[in-house]
């Protein structure tokens, strides 16, 4: 698989653009979800992760290939995330009241049309629910929380995404999952 | 009933962290055998670690290889040149002062028509209609000398070198030159010469 990737990475950078089709191609869910995770908001998450995808493409000669490419990636899209977050905190949340309606929120309009079985409703409360503390963390505690359970990644990785020190890392993943067990204990007792 | 031990919050941490040794594993069961919040404490994170974990698959909508592909600026716009440029900046900026200075030179032979003499000495002949210098019989130049359009007659003695561009010389049978003699004809002459004389600063003037 790396070397599948690094060949795609050095045709890119020769100037050969199917090459780069291949890439987003294998790395377009992951990137996508992160950025899911992040925002919280699907199409504020396309359009994030498609950017990130042509920041990749034109800034693909500033890749020295000394860490993994998706690292790379990751960092790019974490960090557009981070940016875009910031500029719209204060006058946009997911939990606001959309005008006109009684009582439905943006999560409810992003949530799935299907209808569900009992048991299955259920379980997906609760994790729209978590889904909500996850936005409610400040984003540097999401950030690392993110790449960690969602991603899978190493603390090394994350290191590396996050460009801070592995015992910075581990600190945030530690509050942020203290965090988050104190919302969601609220929310189970208030249920 | 609360547990503010620090060291079996660091246990939990580690636990989850897959960090525990086998032995502190031990002692971490053993301890929330008897104390109910370290065991709530523990079970509580690893619930959300799971259900993050488990968290219903997110996959990128349809045409997004597609639209990523359309955003992409046209082919790119540094071309072949232009990366030489970033990768070589030294080669590049050598190149940049050849073509300068090859110009320049190459102008010069072009256009520099005029007689002219470069020699400290004072005691040649210099005949400036006929384009003409001479060394005459039984004299002596000191240092170099340099004739540029013109002919050189060496009938004397020149202790130094001898430089004759775009003309001919002409040496009589008790002439004699101590340096080097050079006529120049060709521009690839008259550039190497030029170069020569630009970095060890040779030319007289």
């Amino acid at each position: 698989m790396d070397s599948l990737i690094n060949s795609l990475v050095t045709q890119v950078k020769s100037g050969n653009r199917e090459a780069f089709e291949g890439l987003v191609e294998i790395y377009k869910d992951k990137i996508y979800r992160l950025c899911y995770r992040m925002v919280g908001d699907r199409h504020e998450a396309e359009d994030l992760a498609q950017e990130a995808f042509v920041r990749a493409f034109v800034n693909i000669d500033k890749y020295s290939g000394s860490y993994k490419f998706s690292t790379w990636l990751y960092r790019i899209a974490t960090n557009l995330c981070i940016d875009r977050l910031r500029k719209r905190k204060p006058d946009y949340s997911m939990d606001a009241e959309i005008p006109g309606t009684e009582g439905a929120t943006l999560y409810s309009q992003v949530a799935d049309a299907d209808p569900l079985p009992e048991d299955e409703v259920e379980e997906k409360e609760k994790r729209d629910q978590l889904q909500q503390e996850i936005m409610k963390l400040p984003e540097k505690y999401r950030t690392a929380i993110l790449l960690k359970y969602i991603e899978d990644m190493s603390l090394e990785e994350i290191s590396s995404v996050m460009d801070l020190p592995v015992p910075t890392v581990k600190t945030r993943i530690h509050r942020g999952r203290e965090a988050l067990k104190k919302a969601y204990k609220k929310v189970a007792k208030s249920r | 009933m609360s547990c503010v031990s620090e060291e079996y919050m660091d246990l939990v941490d580690k636990a989850l962290d897959g960090e525990i040794t086998a032995e502190e594993q031990t002692e971490l069961n053993r301890h929330m055998e008897s104390c109910e919040s370290c065991r709530e404490h523990y079970h509580a994170l690893k619930e959300i670690i799971y259900e993050m974990k488990e968290a219903s698959p997110v996959v990128a909508p349809a045409h997004f290889t597609e639209n990523v592909m359309k955003r992409l600026p046209e082919a790119k716009k540094r071309s072949m040149p232009a990366q030489w440029i970033r990768r070589y900046p030294v080669l590049t900026a050598a190149a940049v002062f050849l073509i300068l200075m090859f110009g320049s030179v190459m102008a010069g032979w072009n256009t520099e028509n005029d007689f002219a003499v470069h020699s400290a000495a004072k005691n040649i002949k210099v005949n400036s209609a006929a384009h003409t210098v001479t060394v005459p019989k039984g004299e002596t130049v000191k240092g170099d000398l340099v004739v540029e359009n013109g002919n050189i007659n060496v009938e004397g003695k020149v202790e130094g070198n001898v430089v004759v561009i775009k003309g001919e010389k002409y040496m009589a049978s008790a002439g004699q030159i101590t340096g080097d003699s050079q006529e120049i004809h060709e521009v690839v002459e008259w550039v190497w010469y030029k170069l020569k004389t630009f970095f060890t600063g040779q030319e007289q003037k």
